[in-house]
């Protein structure tokens, strides 16, 4: 029997509708994530890259279709399981870092911790620790404007995995970084992917981004047009 | 109301506000005519976004709205009172003349020939168009009919002859009538006589004079008002009044009205006033009294006297023009006037025995006696100016207590603009990065707030209006009762409305200012990158540089004015002719003032330097003459439109008089900010507010001035703590711990400071005066010290909520958000914090002041002296043998009675036996029987201890010794500025109602007024608990019904005085069963309706007296309470501003699984922890100072305990948290209703 995938998506659609227009940002997508995988998904600006991970993730609704996450269909889910479900099972890196601005790194990294019901002394020890694997133990007690750019995306990171979740969902997670800090962040995502076999989906504009993906899907007017490898070899 | 608070003309201020404001609004449309793209970019922020423009609104409008509303009730008031006893009870009468002897002890009778004398007075004199001879009298009457009673009727005859300009009387049908048409036994009732007595047309009635009982018909019963006036009052033909009074031929009053309307006839009082007072007078003796008194020496006693004595204002000045009458070789007019006053005559006398010219007195005070044939009195000038004072104290009140709301509302427009500015902070970085300038800011933020400070200030004076009204109607309610004529009718100034509006469309455009400039500093960029401000701080200039800036800025003005002009930019281009321009005004300005400086100090170099000056300058700005047309024009050239650019410039004119007009304000500017760069450097070690604030203390000492000194006393206490930092820096302390301990001990030692009892540092100062802004100034000072001390702590204060409530599961997460989102932003949680504390610490103390006045429930026997009926008779209508008429009279028996006593008063005059004060003063004078002496409750507050050390035997001394004697309260309580302009009255020297319990015994001389009679000496052994005053209204009480200082004795001191037996008119029953009082009451004044008594159960004065207040503070709590609205929308606006603030945050939180109700709960959350610490901030402080209010009023009443109305606080508590969460609970909806993918979206 073969194994459930992570993450399955069937001809899911998205239209976001104004009073002047309409949008169709993702036309009959259908994508399937095994577990322990690094999805890179690129694309031009606009082509439905970032619609497609919130409605992977939960974070939006779809107009048809359906979203499966470890074989748990997200349409049967109240609001609230889905807030459960993300507290959980998901971790989220995002391009403008969205770190809380009046919490310290640590209290950052402990915060999906306690909403996940942990108590507050474990949740100390396990921000520690994730911070620790980051390498900014020492900056824990910062608030993150004292932080670089670089910093901050890895006290996010340290965020997203604190709760161990099952998936991590990158939107731009190097976009607003150097190179140097860029590929700082990707080997640390490749190494805990490693150790931890956690799935990640990133998107990314960047190549050197997608190389430290094993599998890139290419996205085009709410499309997919491509799903391949790192060798270039089609799923 | 004519003065604000009694001080400020309300004419003139509302013509200074509206023309300050017109200047103001100019210099804005000008800037804005010069800076169209700012005003177009301000203004299309409003209509935008609509629901941020209502709330700016509603919070800007309500300081405008609570000065409104203050200013209406006082105008409601005023006009209610003046309305009351000026139109209905005085009508066309805008004179009174009576027997100069009306002041002591009645024989106040006219005869005919003093009567004609009056008509021939004023016979052809245009501005009298009437002259009513009259008898009034007080007299019981009875409707036969239907056997109800009134034991006061004001019972009047009127010459029928002499009717012209007193107006028409009507029927309460509608009919006019007239006292022409009255047959001999017939009456006319007014309507609130008619309603006393049921009586209608037809009814029998009988009235009761000293000479019997007499018939009369009811004719007509009238309509209020004119001759018919208020209260129950009885209209008859004069002839028939002098014969049931036994005085035919004889008047007691002549009533003179002046040309002219009602009201309009005002305005000739005082000319009125002069010319009969001056034709009334005997010049004989006017001329002896001239003689007597002619010359510097008195003139100077006179003037001695107005400087050491607190005399009200109008008789100051009087004296003050008397003295300078004295001085003149001739008697005039004018002092024949002056003196024909008895007021003026006998602060004269006391001036003259000041001066120790006691044997003057003797001749001049008999004098002065004789010297009216007359008196004249202006008794509608003197009732609406005591309309105008009840107006005053209205207003004050109000304003007093609604300042904190007005404090709280500045504060949230503050707030408001804190945000609007917190919004936009990286949009104008941006703006300032691509060359906007400061200035264009600051005016980019004064035409947003100007459009919203018009709005709200039309809306707020509007909203006052209608609030006005509403308390007017509840004031009505409470001070209404049955059968009462007096009803508040709601009236509004136009220059109150004028007041308002100006008043808080300017506060609101100053908070505006303000706000613009702080938001003006902005660092680009740390506000393009969202970065604390404090990130951007620089390192001080060399101190030589600071030094050097000081001195320049002060010797150098001419070039720091110039600098100014260059930094605006009127230095380029064509405005180098408008700086030249400025320079020559700035500079000739300048030596003008030496020269006029020298002219009026007389020191004539100052001149000499002003003119070489003018001559040295003429000489240098003569070529520019040539050059600069701007120049010509300032000195008078004309001007010649339409020439080519740089030639002519007519504006420079304007721009030359505007520069000129705040030349000095710039110049004083730029040397305070000198003056303030220099030290504050130096500012974190504390050594400036040591020095300033040691240096306003000490000043404050000298000047005996309690606010300043408080002032001086809080900036010592900052420098202190900052110090304090400072040394624990020394002691390596942290940079953190050291700046925790310098603001916890500087925030930590002013509340201490201002928390501690009034008095707990006058060994140190003194005694100082201050008044009732100590009260606001402690609010503001307690309340802002304490959030200062919070928010410094609020690491601690958030570890306490995390560790208290942080233990629900969920809620873990929910809390630390909502506590660290507000604790980030200090300084707007801070605000509001203490927008918050504000609020609720008044209505605390209004509760817990309202509460200790339960002291007379608890101890009804310290006001009532143990008995329970009070009654009061007419002096012409005495009792022989109270106990007798009782025992045979059907309706009573004398078992219902333990204790009868009766009381003898006079008017009279004292002074203190070897005190300072060698004057008399007026002093009421009551003989106690031996009945009160022996059963007497009253208690002492002060007493000799060698006449008694318990109040039963300082009674029974009393009863023992008749040389001896107590006086009451009023005695040795010093007035508050509440109890209004105090009438001139005997106070002892040497012991305050703040003195130890035992004083020593004085001696005191009475006489009777104007020094008739014998002086007769009693020892004042004790002093009567102020509360024994609080029902003791007599008759001889001043016009505004507030006690006068009375002394008690044994019975034999009123015959001593008098020089004849004084009747019995006060009367005090305990009974056998007090719960029958009112009964029993009711059955004594129909027992002794023919002596008009009028009796009261004492416990029902209590119970009214005590209602009226609750009542009245409830009202007042309700008025504070509009503060607690601008606290809760400065709660609304910060959730909606937090809700676009946080947008991605909150969709940061959805995605790490916060819930939808998680979010709600937090906001809701956030605000109940503001208003929670506010409200226990509030509470704490209100607390304090009103323990401290308490034990301060216990001096003057024993026995007032502190008490915490609990249910009161709770449900202060309960609706200002209810109000907090119902004003949030919508944007925390919105914000749990945010999709998250949305929210990561949002930039």
């Amino acid at each position: 029997m073969d194994s459930v995938p992570i993450i399955q998506a069937e001809g899911i659609d998205k239209i976001y509708r104004s009073a002047s227009d309409t949008v169709h940002a993702l036309r009959n997508v259908s994508v399937k994530v095994e577990s322990g995988e690094i999805v890179a998904v690129m694309g031009p600006s606009g082509c439905g890259k970032t619609t497609l991970l919130n409605c992977l993730s939960g974070l939006d609704s779809i107009d048809s279709g359906n979203v499966r996450i470890n074989g748990q269909s997200l349409r049967d889910l109240t609001d609230d399981q889905l807030s459960e479900y993300r507290a959980r099972s998901m971790g989220f890196v995002f391009q403008t870092f969205n770190l809380l601005p009046v919490l310290s790194a640590q209290e950052n990294v402990e915060l999906p911790l306690l909403v996940a019901g942990v108590s507050s002394k474990k949740a100390t020890e396990i921000a520690l620790g994730k911070l620790d694997d980051v390498g900014l133990v020492d900056w824990a007690n910062r608030r993150p404007a004292a932080l670089s750019g670089g910093q901050r995306q890895r006290v996010a990171v340290a965020r997203a995995l604190a709760n161990e979740p099952a998936i991590v969902w990158a939107d731009e997670p190097t976009g607003n970084l150097d190179t140097e800090n860029e590929r700082e962040i990707m080997e640390l995502i490749v190494r805990l992917n490693k150790e931890n076999g956690q799935t990640f989906v990133l998107v990314t504009h960047s190549d050197d981004v997608a190389k430290s993906a094993r599998r890139i899907i290419r996205m085009r007017d709410g499309e997919i047009i491509s799903d391949t490898n790192r060798d270039g070899d089609s799923k | 109301m004519n003065e604000l608070f009694g001080v400020i003309p309300m004419t003139e201020l509302a013509v200074g506000l509206a023309l300050t404001l017109a200047v103001v609004l100019l210099g804005i449309a000008i800037s804005g005519f010069r800076n169209r793209v700012f005003v177009k970019l301000a203004l299309r922020n409003i209509p935008r976004r609509p629901a941020q423009t209502s709330l700016i609104v509603i919070g800007l409008m309500l300081s405008t709205m609570i000065i409104a509303a203050s200013l209406g009730v006082g105008d409601t008031v005023t006009n209610s009172i003046r309305s009351f006893v000026v139109v209905d009870g005085l009508g066309h009468t805008d004179e009174v003349i009576r027997s100069p002897t009306f002041a002591f002890l009645g024989d106040d009778y006219l005869d005919g020939s003093q009567v004609d004398a009056v008509r021939d007075a004023v016979r052809g004199d245009d501005r009298v168009d009437g002259v009513l001879p009259l008898i009034v009298e007080t007299l019981p009457i009875t409707n036969t009919e239907t056997s109800r009673t009134e034991a006061r009727a004001d019972v009047r005859g009127f010459d029928v002859e002499s009717l012209a300009g007193f107006g028409d009387l009507e029927s309460v049908s509608g009919q006019r009538v007239s006292l022409v048409e009255l047959g001999d036994a017939e009456v006319y009732l007014n309507k609130d006589a008619a309603n006393v007595l049921a009586a209608g047309p037809g009814d029998a009635v009988v009235i009761v004079t000293p000479t019997g009982r007499h018939d009369f018909v009811v004719r007509d019963v009238l309509d209020r008002g004119g001759l018919a006036g208020t209260n129950p009052r009885v209209l008859m033909r004069l002839a028939q009044m002098q014969q049931i009074m036994g005085r035919e031929g004889q008047v007691n009053r002549v009533d003179i009205s002046n040309a002219g309307g009602v009201m309009d006839g005002l305005d000739l009082s005082d000319e009125v006033t002069d010319h009969l007072r001056l034709l009334f007078t005997d010049f004989a003796v006017a001329d002896e009294l001239f003689e007597l008194l002619r010359g510097d020496e008195i003139a100077s006693a006179i003037e001695g006297r107005i400087e050491s004595a607190d005399l009200p204002a109008g008789l100051a000045d009087d004296l003050l023009e008397i003295a300078g009458e004295l001085r003149k070789a001739e008697r005039s007019d004018r002092f024949t006037i002056l003196m024909a006053d008895d007021l003026n005559a006998i602060g004269v006398m006391a001036a003259l025995e000041r001066a120790g010219r006691e044997d003057l007195v003797f001749q001049a005070a008999p004098l002065a006696l004789d010297l009216p044939l007359l008196r004249v009195t202006d008794i509608k000038a003197n009732l609406v100016e005591l309309a105008e004072f009840f107006g005053t104290i209205f207003t004050l009140f109000f304003m007093i207590f609604g300042s904190f709301s007005i404090i709280v509302g500045l504060l949230l427009i503050f707030l408001v603009f804190v945000l609007l500015a917190a919004a936009r902070e990286q949009e104008m970085g941006m703006a300032r990065a691509i060359g906007t300038k400061r200035g264009h800011l600051v005016r980019l933020f004064t035409f947003e707030g100007t459009a919203y400070a018009l709005l709200a200030g039309l809306i707020g004076t509007a909203l006052g209006i209608i609030a006005a009204f509403l308390l007017v109607t509840i004031l009505n309610s409470i001070f209404s009762e049955e059968d009462n004529a007096f009803s508040i009718r709601a009236s509004f100034e136009a220059r109150s409305i004028v007041v308002a509006f100006c008043a808080g469309v300017l506060l609101t455009l100053a908070t505006v200012a303000v706000s613009a400039y702080r938001v003006s500093k902005l660092t680009i960029v740390t506000a393009i990158r969202g970065l604390p401000e404090e990130m951007a701080g620089s390192r001080p200039r060399p101190l030589r540089r600071r030094f050097g800036a000081l001195g320049w800025s002060l010797v150098a003005p001419v070039h720091i004015v110039y600098e100014e002009m260059i930094s605006r930019g009127w230095g380029q281009e064509r405005g180098h002719r408008r700086v030249v321009g400025f320079a020559v005004a700035y500079v000739i300005v300048t030596f003008a003032g030496f020269i006029a400086l020298g002219a009026i100090s007389g020191i004539p170099i100052l001149a000499i330097f002003g003119a070489l000056g003018v001559i040295w300058f003429w000489w240098v700005v003569k070529p520019l003459f040539r050059v600069t047309p701007i120049v010509q024009a300032t000195s008078g050239g004309t001007l010649v439109s339409g020439s080519s650019r740089g030639i002519n410039e007519p504006r420079g004119f304007w721009w030359l008089l505007i520069f000129v007009l705040f030349i000095g304000v710039i110049w004083i500017k730029r040397v305070l900010v000198a003056a303030w760069q220099l030290i504050a450097p130096w500012n974190r070690t504390g050594a400036p507010a040591l020095v300033f604030g040691l240096g306003i203390a000490l000043l404050a000492v000298s000047a005996s001035s309690t606010p300043l000194w408080s002032i001086g006393a809080t900036v010592f206490l900052i420098g202190v703590g900052q110090f304090a930092g400072l040394l624990s820096r020394t002691m390596h302390a942290s940079r953190g711990v050291s700046g925790r301990i310098s603001t916890s001990a500087s925030s930590g030692l002013v509340l201490i400071f201002w928390s501690l009892p009034f008095d707990s540092l006058e060994a140190l100062t003194g005694e100082l005066d201050g008044g009732i802004e100590m009260f606001i100034l402690s609010g503001v000072f307690m309340v802002g010290s304490a959030v200062w001390l919070v928010m410094n702590n609020a690491d601690i204060v958030s570890r306490f909520f995390e560790q208290g409530l942080g233990r629900f599961g969920s809620m873990k997460p929910v809390i630390r958000t909502s506590i660290a989102y507000p604790l980030a932003a200090k300084f707007r949680t801070g605000l509001t914090i203490a927008m918050f504390s504000l609020v609720i610490f008044t209505l605390i103390v209004f509760a817990i002041l309202n509460a200790i006045g339960n002291v007379l429930e608890d101890e009804p026997d310290r006001v009532t002296g143990g008995y329970d009926i009070r009654a009061t008779i007419s002096r012409d209508l005495p009792i022989s043998d109270v106990a007798a008429d009782i025992g045979n009279s059907r309706e009573l028996s004398i078992s219902d009675f333990e204790v009868i006593t009766g009381t003898g008063e006079i008017r009279g005059e004292a002074r203190q036996v070897g005190a300072e004060e060698i004057g008399y003063a007026r002093v009421q004078i009551r003989g106690l029987d031996e009945i009160y002496l022996d059963t007497s409750l009253v208690e002492f507050t002060h007493r000799d201890p060698l006449y008694g050390t318990t109040d039963r035997e300082i009674w029974a001394r009393l009863a023992e010794d008749p040389t001896l004697a107590v006086m009451n309260g009023q005695a040795i309580v010093e007035p508050d500025q509440f109890d209004g302009p105090q009438p001139e009255q005997f106070k002892v020297e040497g012991i305050t109602n703040e003195s130890d319990e035992d004083v020593d015994a004085i001696t005191v001389q009475v006489r009777a007024p104007g020094g008739r009679g014998n002086v007769v000496e009693r020892t004042v052994i004790a002093y009567m608990d102020n509360l024994a005053n609080l029902l003791d209204v007599s008759g001889e009480a001043f016009d505004d019904g507030s006690q006068i200082s009375t002394i008690f004795s044994a019975p034999g001191i009123l015959e001593d005085v008098a020089g004849r037996p004084v009747p019995i008119t006060i009367y005090q029953f305990r009974l056998a069963q007090p719960a029958r009082a009112e009964e029993i009451a009711a059955k004594l004044e129909t027992v002794f309706l023919d002596h008009s008594m009028e009796a009261d159960s004492a416990q029902t004065l209590i119970d009214t007296n005590q209602q009226q207040g609750d009542a009245f503070n409830l009202l007042f709590q309700g008025f504070m309470s509009l503060g607690l609205l601008v606290g809760v929308a400065s709660l609304g606006v910060i959730s909606f501003r937090a809700v676009v603030e946080r947008r991605q945050s909150i969709g940061m939180m959805r995605a790490l699984g916060y819930k939808g109700w998680m979010i709600q709960a937090g906001f809701l959350f956030e605000s109940s922890v503001i208003a929670l610490l506010g409200i226990t901030i509030g509470i704490g402080l209100g607390s304090v100072i009103s323990y401290n209010i308490v034990q301060e009023i216990g001096k003057e009443i024993e026995g007032l305990k502190f008490n915490m109305p609990w249910i009161n606080v709770m449900v202060i508590v309960a609706i200002s948290w209810s109000f907090a969460m119902v004003t949030t609970y919508w944007p925390a909806r919105q914000a749990s209703r945010i999709y998250p993918s949305e929210a990561l979206r949002y930039e």
